[in-house]
């Protein structure tokens, strides 16, 4: 929610930056069952979800944003081994995964690349760094799902 | 009142690694303005576009011909930095704001030493390892899980660009290739191989941009502008279809509205193509074959040289080369020597109606950061 608790000119809160290069927020959650899931943020005005969160939610332009535990199952929509990178070693895999009620994060891709295809089911690794891994889901996963 | 593109001129773009940013878009300049039968007195604004020129980059350049006092405006918008510029220059004519404007598209990849573009690392896709073929490679793997579509069928984008691009000397590439040697070139990002991404290069281009009334006066040949439309992306936090570009697909749309005029009419198009995938899809959402029949429409023949609407007559990104902030305003240059017959060995004969399209950027929840499209028709 905007605040214009104070004159514009006496330097109100929502006038500060957005310090969105700090510390990485937390990107995997664990649920009460021990379950790792993404961690993203869901908007409190339009319920638009996303991941990884965000200071302003680009579907409403508001900043009622609080964290919400997403999801460990997602399809891949599409991937790619990369050759090719002048910052990072390869080869790597990167895909497109959408996660329940419309969320999609481009995240590393566990497992042999030409085992991969398109719209199959991928589950959330627990051990993350700085962005999220997926791998493919094993059988009982999918019928899980 | 339109706005019309009186002259045009480029350098051939390649590794042109000892000439600067002015050295490179100098020459151009210079023709562009002595074709025009104007004098650099006449200039009223220079918009000039680059992705990497660094500061004051238009500057820079007409400096060393004696151009000042007037506005110099930079602009930046990716790969569409040119033809943003181009977009800007026929605004300002068409508003009656300038008479005559000059236009500069350059950029200096070389400066980089190859490989893959300097993207932002400030976006978040950017730092979990994203690059721009690795986009189009994941819009590839879609097409073809998809579509009725192979390999094969992107490789043939390739071929078709290199063999177009053998008969233009401003071509970086000019070598052909089979539908075999192009498979089997390096892997960039699967499923692109190299033979599939255009080339790092240097290039510049200007046009001089006139007002209808000086175009009559001079009585000269030219074109008319019919549209030109500048869209940015739209963020999403979710689904993408990646088949279907939102930004090219709205783009075209307002410019075939604009223009009246329906995309079976176009005689050629300088599309898109920094990756094959990108020909394929942008047959679809520039409205030149429906959803889903784009891979038949390529091995129709119907766009390569010699068919209905051929796209690329130039050899497109992938063999004339993509000096980024460049491109667009070559895409205009290739567009206007076609529709003033002076295209050489590769004139598509009785030319009228041409289009061109460039995108630009990848950033985190859009499709391109920037899209141009603009469409020219043939004047006297
Ligand atoms: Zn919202």
């Amino acid at each position: 929610m905007d605040t214009h608790d104070k004159p514009a000119g006496e330097r109100p809160d929502d006038t500060m930056p957005n310090l969105d290069l700090g510390e990485t927020e937390r990107l995997v959650a664990r649920t009460p069952l021990g379950e790792h899931t993404v961690m993203g943020g869901e908007c409190g005005d339009c319920s638009a979800r996303m991941a990884p969160s965000r200071p302003v939610c680009p579907n409403c332009g508001g900043t009622n944003i609080h964290p919400a535990a997403l999801d460990s199952l997602g399809t891949l929509y599409s991937f790619s081994v990369v050759h090719v990178s002048a910052t990072r070693e390869v080869p790597y895999t990167i895909g497109y995964v959408d996660l329940p009620k419309n969320v999609r994060v481009l995240a590393a891709i566990d497992g042999d690349p030409a085992e991969l295809r398109c719209d199959q089911v991928v589950r959330l690794v627990p051990d993350t760094g700085d962005g999220w891994r997926f791998a493919p889901a094993s059988v009982e996963e999918k019928d899980m799902r | 009142m339109s706005a019309y593109i009186l002259s045009g001129a480029m350098i051939p773009m390649g590794k042109h690694t000892n000439a600067s940013y002015a050295g490179l878009a100098v020459p151009p300049v210079r023709r562009a303005i002595r074709e025009s039968g104007l004098s650099r007195a006449d200039i009223g604004a220079v918009y000039c576009g680059h992705a990497f020129g660094g500061m004051l980059t238009g500057q820079r350049i007409v400096k060393d011909l004696g151009i000042g006092g007037v506005p110099v405006v930079n602009i930046d918008n990716a790969c569409s930095g040119g033809a943003s510029a181009v977009q800007a220059a026929c605004q300002a004519v068409e508003a009656g704001i300038v008479d005559v404007a000059l236009v500069i598209g350059v950029d200096k990849l070389t400066q980089f030493g190859g490989g893959t573009l300097p993207l932002v690392t400030e976006d978040w896709e950017v730092r979990q390892g994203m690059v721009m073929p690795a986009l189009y490679a994941m819009r590839a793997r879609r097409y073809l899980h998809e579509r009725d579509a192979t390999p094969a069928d992107l490789a043939a984008v390739a071929v078709k660009a290199r063999r177009h691009g053998m008969t233009n000397p401003f071509a970086q590439i000019r070598k052909a290739a089979t539908v075999e040697e192009v498979l089997a070139s390096r892997v960039i990002c699967d499923p692109l191989t190299l033979f599939q991404c255009c080339p790092t290069g240097d290039g510049a281009a200007a046009l001089v941009v006139v007002s209808e009334g000086r175009f009559r006066r001079l009585g000269k040949s030219g074109l008319r502008v019919r549209a030109s439309v500048l869209h940015s992306g739209t963020a999403t936090t979710g689904f993408r279809d990646m088949l279907r570009p939102e930004i090219t697909y709205h783009s075209a749309a307002e410019a075939y509205e604009v223009a009246e005029v329906d995309p079976k009419d176009l005689d050629l198009v300088e599309l898109h193509d920094a990756f094959t995938i990108a020909e394929l899809v942008y047959y679809e959402a520039l409205g030149l074959c429906k959803p889903g029949h784009s891979a038949a429409l390529l091995r129709s023949g119907a766009t390569s040289q010699g068919g209905r609407t051929v796209v690329n007559p130039s050899g497109g990104l992938l063999a004339k080369g993509h000096p980024v902030g460049c491109s667009g305003v070559a895409q205009v240059v290739e567009a206007f020597w076609h529709l003033t017959d002076q295209a050489g060995a590769r004139q598509i004969p009785n030319a009228r109606l041409a289009l061109t399209h460039v995108t630009g950027g990848g950033i985190s929840g859009l499709d391109h950061g920037a899209c141009t499209v603009h469409i020219f028709e043939r004047a006297s």
